[in-house]
């Protein structure tokens, strides 16, 4: 209907194909990451935000701009939840077979266990001078992906994605008072682990 | 930890975690880079569509979408329509005509007390309710 299309053109507020892309194209990387804190697999990470890629831009693509980051952290977590619900159907199947057998080898991995001690002279001085900048990136996302899935989800969305507390609430579907509090709980989380591997930011 | 400490350490943890996102390996980069523009390909610019709630869509559709292709079915459902109407109003004249037998049928069987047929008011007492 040409006149549908006359009016969508005028209401400016809405996000065009290239707001689009470029919101998009800006929070790829991060979507993935997050994905992967939380499901720790490299492949279904990238399913999980393409899909949610696809989701926006197929059904939401008539919303106004300043809405797509909550829209899209809400259609990302929705899709990590199903992804959850559908390995525990599977799971549902295949536990009884491979907790007999990957127990041990899919077991808790310190960091620090495979840490080299490069010379001598060094093995005094704390951890943190050992660890690489790249190790201690890799730490620091082993901590942030070991959190709980709701304290991870509110101190991502909070800090990271920098939303504010009601923003926050609103995409993960709870009240701002629990955000506040998971947000609080993850800090102190993080912080022990860090503190416990020797690391100081 | 007072609040403002939890606020320093979360951003410097949010700094380290962009910078690990910056860093992101080349192939899944690629791969990213791949997924978004599959996703930008089904960029739809339908408003009028997304307006009504998905659910609503998708019910309606559900429903309506499997006669609106096909003429030969929805002339069978009217028609069983008619059927039905029909054989409504069938039962309703039966229904009529069996409460005329009963009281033929009490007249004939004399059933009837006989001072009813020397009452003045007789043709009032058959009609009562």
């Amino acid at each position: 209907m040409p006149s549908l299309h006359k009016n969508r053109s005028e209401a400016t507020e809405l996000a065009t194909y290239k707001e689009l892309a470029d919101f998009l194209a800006e929070v790829e990387r991060r979507a993935y990451k997050q994905a992967m804190f939380a499901v720790r697999d490299e492949h279904a990470a990238l399913d999980i935000v393409q899909d949610a890629m696809m989701k926006l831009s197929e059904k939401y693509s008539d919303r106004p701009s300043a809405e797509l980051p909550l829209l899209f952290q809400r259609i990302l977590q929705n899709t990590i939840r199903d992804y959850y619900r559908r390995q525990k159907v599977r799971s549902m199947w295949t536990t009884p077979v491979s907790s007999l057998v990957n127990e041990d080898a899919e077991g808790e991995h310190d960091p620090l266990e495979t840490l080299e001690v490069e010379n001598e002279s060094a093995y005094d001085a704390p951890p943190p001078v050992q660890l690489e900048r790249s190790q201690i990136l890799a730490t620091i996302e082993k901590s942030v992906a070991k959190l709980p899935a709701r304290q991870r989800e509110a101190f991502i969305l909070r800090y990271w994605e920098e939303m504010d507390v009601s923003e926050a609430a609103q995409a993960m579907g709870c009240s701002e008072g629990s955000v506040k509090t998971h947000c609080s709980r993850a800090t102190h989380a993080l912080a022990e682990t860090l503190k416990k591997l020797g690391i100081t930011l | 930890m007072n609040t403002q400490q939890e606020l320093e350490f979360a951003q410097k943890i949010s700094n380290l975690l962009d910078q690990s996102t910056r860093e992101l390996d080349a192939p899944i980069a690629a791969k990213l880079l791949e997924a978004r523009k599959q996703a930008l390909a089904h960029y739809d610019e339908k408003p009028a569509h997304a307006w009504v709630p998905a659910w609503a869509t998708n019910t309606l559709g559900r429903i309506t979408e499997p006669f609106s292709n096909h003429l030969g079915a929805s002339v069978g459902l009217l028609a069983l329509l008619l059927c039905l109407s029909g054989f409504i109003a069938w039962q309703n004249a039966g229904q009529q005509g069996s409460e005329i037998a009963e009281l033929d049928q009490a007249l004939l069987t004399d059933e009837l007390p006989i001072n009813a047929f020397l009452d003045k008011g007789f043709e009032s007492w058959v009609r009562r309710p």
